[in-house]
């Protein structure tokens, strides 16, 4: 509990990074659902799904910036080399990847929190009152995996961050990763979908249209690759020599 | 306290310590001497459990550093004077350091105090300079009062003020009975304040000695000048004086006094022109030992 106080501080008090990247969130999640809001509201019935897109959008953008958390939280020290005075006050370094997972888990969880509150927020003041806005059972199960997925995304950002010690190099892994490597994957063979990490994640949520593997499924696939990632990081760390 | 056991490291072709052995003795201050490239920083890192030794072992009271209980409060470190978060300000760097090993926020003000950094603690460290980043490490080994201090070239970028200041305090941690260990690629920084040496050379072991034992080196003969060299050199042997060499009207005489030469030549009736006690500083002696004969120094330390 002391090293995740001692993480928790280290955001508390040099925290320009993170509320950079929290201020970016909140503009993008803004500019979503004042769009998505608008256009739905010309139409004479609100969509039956709105409410589960004002959850699903801001959900896949908060854990988008959870990944970017835990990649954040990892690298941090080694770029200011504040890691050596960490690992001598910790030198078990596994319980120091410990502590930042924690630590990123509860500030992804924030910033789930932020983008939610401000989705649901609006979409009450806008369209709160109307008939045909449904918030129900299922809105609150999507929100519920919308925290544990960002959970997952922000501790895989962490062993990302641990195996890698460069933000930058964590954040183009993962883009490419997503964006480029599964994609191509995707394409080529079709049977590797439900086990690439990107489609798990988004089945985990269980929004978000196509294909998506099932709940438990993506849970199982996702909590693979959580182990394998988590491994690699733990190994390296314990090796890693800091000149 | 701090032992050393046959410790090598290898960085991929580079053997940075080579069979590495020696003890720092509880309680007093030890010098870690060595040019640039010597193979301390390593050395110190391994202690530290910062860096995996290749081969041997380093312990800290006869464990090594991962075992150690609150490890911090026993072993205060002082390596790179930017570790810090330039962002965070000195107070916050020093009070996630005492969040992370149980210390109490109070400490931090004390230490701070020591470090004459209390009116300073509130700005970011990226603001400071490099002799408060210094002080600002030194707060943070002292965090945990711990009775081993290991110190990675403190008195690098010190102004003489801030190095004097160094000085008074390590003598005043040591008077209170704690180990230090520090290391210096320039004895003249130490030299005053340790009371023993450890000197590597290429990662590997050159000498370990008491500073008084390295003075006693540091003493040279007795030169002297006479134009009647010879009937001197006579002289002196028969009074039992071992003469090192002789040159023309020029002596060099070992393990004697000024006083005594000049009496025997006086009591022989013999002129002198010159007569000087010739010594080599500690400087030199450590020049010495880390150049291996035919080779010219690496550096002039203490310049």
């Amino acid at each position: 509990m002391r090293l995740l106080a001692a993480e928790l501080l280290k955001i508390w008090t040099a925290p320009r990074t993170l509320f950079g990247i929290l201020l970016a969130e909140v503009a993008i999640v803004l500019l979503g659902v004042i769009g998505a809001l608008h256009e739905a509201v010309n139409d004479v019935r609100l969509p039956d799904n709105l409410a589960q897109d004002l959850i699903g959008f801001p959900g896949t953008v908060a854990m988008l910036f959870a990944v970017l958390i835990g990649i954040l939280i990892a690298t941090t020290e080694y770029r200011h080399g504040t890691i050596t005075l960490t690992f001598l006050a910790a030198p078990v370094r596994e319980r120091v990847i410990g502590a930042k997972i924690g630590a990123a888990v509860i500030t992804s969880a924030f910033f789930v929190l932020v983008a939610l509150l401000l989705s649901l927020g609006i979409a009450q003041i806008w369209v709160g009152g109307r008939d045909d806005y449904h918030f129900g059972s299922n809105e609150y199960e999507l929100i519920g995996r919308v925290f544990l997925a960002a959970a997952i995304v922000a501790v895989m950002g962490v062993f990302i961050g641990a195996s890698l010690k460069r933000q930058l190099a964590g954040v183009i892994l993962v883009l490419g990763w997503l964006f480029f490597i599964e994609q191509a994957l995707a394409a080529l063979l079709p049977g590797v979908t439900d086990y690439l990490a990107g489609p798990s994640v988004f089945g985990i949520v269980g929004h978000g249209g196509g294909d998506l593997p099932s709940f438990p499924h993506a849970l199982a696939v996702t909590a693979v690759y959580v182990v394998g990632l988590g491994l690699v990081a733990i190994a390296l760390t314990r090796r890693r020599d800091i000149t | 306290m701090i032992e050393v056991e046959h410790l090598s490291k290898r960085f991929r072709k580079v053997v940075a310590v080579d069979d590495l052995s020696f003890k720092v003795r509880p309680g007093a201050i030890t010098g870690f001497l060595g040019p640039n490239g010597a193979g301390k920083t390593t050395t110190l890192r391994i202690i530290l459990g910062l860096v995996r030794p290749t081969a041997g072992r380093a312990t800290v009271m006869e464990r090594v550093y991962r075992q150690l209980e609150s490890p911090t409060r026993q072993v205060g470190a002082v390596l790179e004077a930017t570790d810090f978060h330039p962002g965070r300000s000195g107070r916050n760097h020093l009070r996630v350091l005492a969040r992370a090993t149980g210390i109490p926020s109070s400490r931090v003000e004390e230490v701070l105090e020591i470090v004459d950094l209390k009116d300073a603690g509130g700005r970011r460290a990226g603001g400071y300079s490099l002799g408060m980043r210094q002080r600002l490490s030194i707060a943070g080994a002292l965090l945990g009062d711990p009775k081993v201090l290991v110190l990675d070239e403190p008195a690098n970028g010190l102004d003489p003020q801030g190095i004097r200041w160094l000085r008074e305090l390590l003598r005043s941690l040591a008077s209170e009975g704690r180990t230090i260990f520090i290391s210096s690629h320039v004895l003249a920084e130490v030299e005053q304040i340790v009371d023993e040496v450890v000197i590597i050379h290429r990662g590997k072991f050159v000498e370990q000695a008491t500073t008084a034992e390295l003075m006693a080196r540091a003493a040279g003969g007795i030169r002297v000048r006479s134009p009647q060299a010879g009937q001197l050199r006579t002289a002196l042997e028969e009074a039992g004086v071992k003469v090192a060499s002789s040159e023309g009207d020029l002596l060099t005489v070992a393990d004697a006094t000024t006083a005594k030469v000049g009496e025997i030549a006086a009591a022989q009736g013999i002129v002198l022109h010159e007569l000087v006690a010739e010594s080599s500083s500690l400087e030199q002696v450590f020049i010495d030992l880390t150049t291996p004969e035919g080779e010219v120094p690496d550096a002039a330390p203490g310049s």
